[in-house]
């Protein structure tokens, strides 16, 4: 089934508004993940971290997926890395993974063993404009780095709940895949 | 008119110093820009239109029509592994020469690339929108407005007069509002779509991508020639894969044996004969418990010979009418004797189905090299020529020769190499047979 990642990204032109990446997902025929649709996207460096952080998480059970994106921007060489991403792209194609849309904020930091996720600059700007989607039809999760939580006020909070968007605070890649349902519960306790 | 490739006509107004009109777009699957595409790392589909400004409208179009995605027919299997295969292998051209940047132009693009892209029957068609990203569809692009649009009605009523467009009918496709003062109106209630129609130009104003993908009935992809070509290989390749099947099956379906009477019982039987083979007489063999003996001469100066015989009718298979027969017999002194052709003739030995096959297999030539010992004779039949040294080499790396024979899993070995097969377990002794006395 085609499954859709959103990763609300700072756009570079004149503007400087927040536009939205978006990351198709469908399951592949073979084992693996195809990534040859995202490479000449200038998501090259994006998909050598996700596959080192694939290597650290030792995932036995890493669903067949064939990724792409659904929307090309001109100036995607000069993204910020989409690794989070990429990684949600993949995971939610996990037969566990109920989701049909994910947004995703943040970076995973590929280098370190406890793979944490670390938030950008300009947090407010990127909920805001995940405001514009407007209501969604189906639960949607936003994952976004739990030490950005203290900094979303609770109006916000509360505005999103009403679109029909759940925040997923989570530190590190782990409880990432924890979080869609693949391996322990810790976001029902969030 | 050229109907290997969608055309699409978006009229344009208000352009800056010069006059209004027709910009023409057609998508087909050439282009020179291909190498020059990959030596930049320019978008493959949209690339020929880099020199008329329009590449990043052709983006947007190639994004828009990437996110409705078409259905794949059933058989398009290269499609299938090539994901979007439908898109990448498109090439938006653009005929007329000007350097114009407008959103007006994406709906156009957009809807070449479906129309070519699909099965759709419609060639030519007319069409001016904006695309956007609406978030209330995950898998839809929005139609926007754009300016002019009661001027592009009325440049498309001119065009048509003056026949610059094709004389059939035309769909022409636009934003389902259009601006005036600000505000938005629908675009149905402009004079100039009852004028258009009656021009047989019918304009059609879309909310969604989809909607035009609709009336141009470009929902499923067309099959690619690489489609084809992978078909026809697989193809080849299956019925190649079902008829090996189908003859391995053959060659191995099981045969029936019915082993006939001999004397009295259903198994084979001790046969005698005079010198001359004038007279015949068959016994059943005596048995010692469940073992079957059969008795071999006490003195090779006899006036008659000695043999073993058997009665065997192996039932008709599918295809089949005919079975080649091996008969092997197996001592763990003696060794291995093996007959596929008749000693005389030299022909294969072979039955007809549902024939009856006997024989009788002398025991005169193996007086001196006979032993006291359990054998095992053993009838085998297939459907394709036997040769007796490939059974014997067969034998031999599965039992060396260094090795002491076991008869009984020669026999079970045996059973398992031919479709049919029948073993017949026995132990030749020493003693005169019941023939000797009768025998003249």
């Amino acid at each position: 089934m085609r499954k859709r990642v959103l990763i609300p990204i700072m756009s570079l032109g004149r503007e400087s508004e927040v536009v939205f990446l978006e990351i198709i997902s469908e399951p592949a025929y073979f084992y693996g993940v195809n990534f040859q649709a995202i490479h000449k996207s200038g998501l090259t460096s994006s998909v050598i971290e996700t596959k080192k952080i694939l290597e650290t998480l030792a995932y036995s059970d890493i669903p067949a997926s064939h990724l792409q994106i659904g929307n090309h921007f001109l100036n995607l060489d000069s993204l910020n890395s989409v690794n989070l991403g990429l990684i949600l792209s993949i995971f939610i194609q996990q037969k566990l993974c109920n989701y049909q849309k994910i947004i995703a904020i943040g970076t995973i930091q590929h280098d370190c063993l406890q793979l944490p996720l670390v938030g950008g600059d300009y947090l407010e700007a990127q909920l805001t404009s995940i405001l514009k989607l407007g209501v969604q039809p189906e639960k949607v999760p936003l994952f976004f780095p739990s030490a950005a939580l203290n900094d979303i006020d609770a109006a916000l909070m509360a505005h999103l709940a009403k679109l029909n968007i759940f925040l997923k605070p989570v530190a590190n890649a782990y409880q990432v895949l924890d979080c869609l349902g693949i391996s322990a519960d810790f976001c029902a306790m969030s | 008119m050229n109907l290997s490739r969608a055309t699409v006509y978006i009229p344009l107004v208000e352009l800056t110093d010069q006059p209004n009109q027709l910009l023409e777009i057609y998508c087909d699957g050439q282009s020179e820009w291909d190498k020059k595409s990959l030596d930049k790392d320019w978008h493959f589909v949209v690339s020929p239109l880099r020199p008329f400004g329009l590449y990043e409208e052709g983006l947007k179009a190639v994004n828009s029509v990437h996110k409705l995605s078409l259905k794949i027919p059933f058989w398009a299997l290269y499609q299938r592994f090539k994901r979007y295969s439908w898109l990448d292998t498109q090439r938006l051209h653009c005929v007329n020469i000007l350097d114009f940047e407008g959103e007006s132009m994406q709906l156009g693009l957009a809807i070449a690339l479906l129309m070519n892209s699909s099965r759709s029957p419609i060639r030519y068609t007319i069409a001016t929108g904006k695309l956007s990203n609406d978030t209330q569809k995950d898998y839809d692009v929005a139609v926007d407005t754009v300016n002019g649009i009661p001027q592009k009605l009325q440049l498309l009523l001119e065009k048509r007069q003056s026949n610059a467009l094709p004389r059939d009918f035309l769909y022409c496709f636009t934003p389902y509002e259009y601006l005036h003062n600000g505000k938005r109106y629908p675009v149905n209630n402009l004079p100039e779509v009852k004028a258009l129609a009656a021009l047989n130009i019918q304009v059609k104003p879309i909310r969604w991508l989809s909607d035009a993908a609709k009336i141009l009935h470009a929902d499923e992809s067309h099959f690619l020639p690489e489609d084809k070509s992978l078909l026809v290989s697989t193809s080849i390749i299956a019925i190649l894969f079902i008829w090996l099947t189908l003859h391995v099956s053959w060659l191995n379906y099981p045969i029936h044996i019915d082993v006939l009477r001999g004397k009295e019982k259903n198994e084979p039987f001790l046969v005698c004969t005079n010198r001359d083979e004038t007279e015949v007489q068959y016994y059943d063999l005596k048995r010692d418990g469940s073992v079957a003996l059969l008795p071999i001469l006490a003195d090779k100066n006899q006036d008659y010979n000695l043999g073993i015989g058997w009665k065997i009718k192996p039932l008709k298979t599918p295809l089949t009418s005919l079975y080649y027969i091996a008969l092997i017999d197996v001592g763990e002194k003696a060794a291995y004797k093996i007959i596929t052709h008749d000693t005389e003739t030299q022909q294969a030995i072979t039955v007809a189905a549902d024939d009856v096959f006997q024989w009788y297999w002398p025991m005169e030539e193996e007086i001196n090299k006979t032993y006291e010992e359990e054998r095992v004779l053993m009838i085998a039949m297939q459907r394709t020529p036997i040769a007796a040294e490939d059974i014997y080499q067969l034998l031999i790396a599965r039992f060396p020769e260094s090795e002491s024979l076991k008869v009984l899993e020669v026999r079970d070995f045996l059973t398992t190499q031919f479709p049919g097969s029948y073993a017949f377990a026995y132990k030749s002794i020493f003693s005169s047979p019941p023939c000797v006395k009768s025998m003249p």
